[in-house]
């Protein structure tokens, strides 16, 4: 949805870039609960870290996350001239 | 090809893509209005150089109608820095948000001595049904400010980084719980819980930062169709978000 504030200069290609956004979002919206739920059980039953290994591995992904989230410029794309 | 039919074909293909049938003139005044010279002279030659020897091929024996799918461009040409790192970002905030509201119910069910809080389903129903109040009232009456005051990039990060007090809250309350009298919970799991809630409700925000900036790059081009477009996909997520919590927290 932002996508569209950074797409090239083709406003046919909007659909193809949003499209293809929802669809990497919709699989990790699907990855996410089922791997969060089956690395909790899995540090609880093996007792990893005192059954504290998920909690680690999850502080880890938002530090991926806000890794990623610096890449954002201070202002909203424009593409030139436009 | 002709030039001019590559105009007419370009211009079949924007009026092909409009999301919605309502809006065909609309955009097709938009067209004529912000796209005339520019675009209408400088989309075609991308096809042209994009387009690998068995399209121009193809491209020669296949009707107009069979043309007209193939004018976008390719998708890896579409995929430059900023959409990448949108994508990205987007996709991150999906990821941690589904993981923080599939891991709460879950948590909180599970017995003590599992590293859980043992709640009952009443609980857990009174604590799923106060973030929905607290997001609500968030993204309505705090939210606008904050970005007003600190600026979009600021919103999105703390959304980011609000998601690890919201999971080092688990183990935390998990401690409190097992030092609880009589295993009962008291005024400070309460309080940890109200602190998880109120940073799921802050990490919601940034979904919202997607909605406003397509929002107002649509106002900026004065593009209605796109406008359109972009308040039927803040409608779509918060269809597919909203139920979520509820099935999840039975």
């Amino acid at each position: 949805m932002y996508v569209s504030s950074a797409t090239p200069p083709n406003k046919r290609s909007l659909g193809t870039v949003n499209g293809f956004a929802q669809s990497v979002a919709a699989v990790q919206r699907t990855v996410g609960p089922a791997a969060a739920d089956s690395l909790f059980a899995f540090s609880v039953t093996k007792n990893v870290l005192d059954g504290n290994f998920v909690y680690v591995v999850l502080l880890s992904l938002v530090c991926v996350g806000l890794s990623i989230a610096a890449q954002l410029p201070r202002h909203v794309w424009v593409h030139g001239g436009r | 090809m002709p030039r001019s039919g590559c105009i007419l074909l370009c211009v079949v293909g924007h009026c092909c893509f409009v999301p919605e049938r309502g809006s065909f003139s609309l955009s097709f005044k938009s067209l004529a209005e912000h796209h005339d010279p520019q675009t209408l002279i400088r989309t075609p030659p991308p096809v042209r150089v994009n387009s690998d020897v068995t399209q121009e091929v193809s491209s020669e024996t296949v009707d107009t109608s069979q043309k007209d799918t193939q004018t976008p461009p390719p998708l890896r040409s579409l995929l430059t820095r900023p959409v990448l790192v949108t994508i990205a970002n987007y996709s991150t905030l999906s990821l941690l948000e589904m993981t923080a509201v599939a891991l709460i119910p879950l948590i909180w069910s599970t017995p003590v001595e599992f590293g859980g809080l043992g709640l009952s389903p009443v609980s857990i129903g009174l604590g799923m049904s106060l973030y929905g109040c607290m997001g609500g009232i968030f993204q309505f009456a705090v939210f606008p400010r904050l970005v007003a005051r600190f600026g979009l990039r600021w919103v999105f990060v703390t959304s980011v980084a609000i998601c690890a007090v919201i999971f080092a809250m688990f183990p935390l309350e998990n401690l409190v719980m097992r030092h609880a009298i009589g295993g009962r919970p008291n005024a400070t799991l309460w309080l940890l819980i109200f602190l998880q809630l109120w940073s799921l409700s802050i990490h919601k925000m940034g979904f919202g930062k997607f909605v406003i900036l397509q929002h107002s790059s649509a106002v900026r081009r004065r593009l209605s169709p796109l406008r359109n477009y972009a308040i039927r996909q803040a409608l779509c997520l918060c269809m597919s978000v909203l139920p979520r919590p509820r099935t999840s927290g039975r």
